[in-house]
């Protein structure tokens, strides 16, 4: 029988007890009974065998790896045999590969990485080049509007009749007072949500123990209301949001 | 167990029922001990030789029933009994302390030895074998499934027939690895 990707899936899934007891009985049934599958499966012990040495399988599954497979007479003789192999190849590596450039070398460690981190350190590098071009490019606002709110935590009452902005400003200067329960963070982190419920966040430019402020391109602050909160933020990036909240509108 | 062993007869019998050609029926019994074996192992049995005996000893205690009144693949049967066996070997595991392999004390006298048989196995490959696995380990990570990918296409095959093909010859490094080993142990 033709085996497909979501036999290895299976058989991997079995190697490393990620099957429930039917699916398990199904394996052992199919590996009693065709050869292929049985083939597959002696191939995916060796290949798991290498992942674990390598140590690419993740935690828990390098743990019920060593558990089971690896702790049966044949899977101590799978690691040992892998870990000769593994010497071997190191030692006599093909010449192509010995004689590899530093920007050759580069380009493997590059390759060795999984997709997802590869994807993720391209996009990081592409998000710092096109945060370097913003900052470098984006005109500083020149002047502001001010606005200093109360937090309702503070006054006690949510129904306070929000403060009104009309921006014709490059920018909104917001001043957010403090609750006086609040406990001072490392850095401040303040959520300004629009009335499609929409939130942006932003870092406090300015703290001190009574307020955080922070500057809102004009762009950004269409006409309407706007509800804003403030977490603090601490070393070990815990966020912790300050009871209550700010109101405002723009005109 | 405290059941009689089955006796020669029961054997017979279990011979017939795998098949009528009594030189098929032995290859099968073969094959079903062995992946039997390697069943066990998948669960972390100790001891997978001794369990896959257990199995097929147990068949054999119910051959009269079977010949009687079993209709199906006989493989599936063996199948049933194992799963038993194999959940009475994790409750008898589970009673005792077993240590973790991470525990075991690193034997460098031992893996420089294996590496010493595998080097003299290594040897005796055809070049054009030898080549193939160094190729096929070259690398790391995702560059290694690339290698694997692109070596595939140059020598025309899948990556599931080369993966097979690099499985048999590590089948034969295995077992010349094993047998130097046994050699050098004898000496």
């Amino acid at each position: 029988m033709a085996l497909n990707n979501r036999d290895e899936e299976t058989i991997r899934g079995y190697l490393l007890g990620k099957l429930t007891d039917d699916e398990e009985v199904n394996v052992e049934q199919r590996l009693l009974t065709e050869d292929g599958f049985f083939e597959d499966m002696e191939v995916a012990k060796d290949e798991l065998v290498e992942e674990y040495q390598a140590k690419q399988l993740k935690k828990e599954e390098g743990e019920w790896f060593e558990r089971n497979f690896l702790a049966s007479p044949e899977g101590k003789q799978s690691q040992a045999f892998a870990k000769a192999l593994n010497r071997y190849v190191v030692d006599h590596r093909l010449p192509s590969r010995q004689n590899r450039s530093l920007v050759q070398g580069l380009v493997a460690f590059w390759n060795s990485q999984p997709d997802l981190l590869r994807v993720a350190a391209a996009v990081a590098v592409v998000a710092i080049v096109a945060g370097i071009v913003w900052i470098s490019r984006a005109p500083s606002p020149q002047n502001f509007a001010t606005l200093t709110l109360l937090n309702t935590a503070s006054t006690r009452s949510s129904g306070i009749e929000p403060s009104t902005v009309r921006l014709k400003e490059d920018a909104l200067r917001l001043t957010l007072m403090l609750p006086a329960s609040a406990t001072p963070g490392v850095r401040y982190r303040v959520d300004v949500i629009n009335d499609k419920d929409e939130t942006k966040s932003y870092e406090a430019a300015g703290q001190n123990a009574q307020s955080v402020s922070l500057e809102i391109p004009a762009a950004q602050l269409p006409p309407g209301h706007y509800l804003v909160t403030v977490s603090t933020v601490s070393d070990s990036h815990d966020v912790q949001r300050i009871p209550g909240s700010y109101r405002f509108t723009v005109e | 167990m405290n059941k009689e062993p089955p006796t020669e007869e029961a054997f017979n019998k279990l011979l017939a029922w795998l098949d009528s050609d009594r030189e098929k029926a032995a290859e099968r019994y073969e094959k079903i001990r062995l992946r039997l074996i390697r069943i066990f192992a998948c669960h972390g049995c100790v001891e997978p030789e001794e369990l896959a005996d257990q199995t097929i000893d147990r068949v054999m205690l119910k051959i009269g029933w079977l010949l009687e009144n079993y209709v199906g693949e006989p493989t599936l049967f063996f199948c049933g009994v194992a799963r038993n066996v194999i959940k009475e070997d994790l409750r008898r595991r589970l009673s005792q302390t077993v240590p973790s392999p991470k525990e075991e004390p690193v034997e460098d006298d031992a893996d420089q030895k294996e590496y010493d048989c595998l080097d003299q196995c290594m040897q005796k490959l055809p070049e054009n074998n030898r080549h193939l696995v160094l190729t096929y380990y070259e690398e790391e990570g995702h560059a290694k499934i690339v290698r694997r990918g692109k070596l595939a296409q140059e020598l025309g095959i899948t990556l599931r027939a080369l993966r097979l093909r690099t499985y048999h010859i590590r089948l034969q490094l295995r077992a010349c690895m094993e047998s130097c080993l046994r050699q050098n142990q004898a000496r």
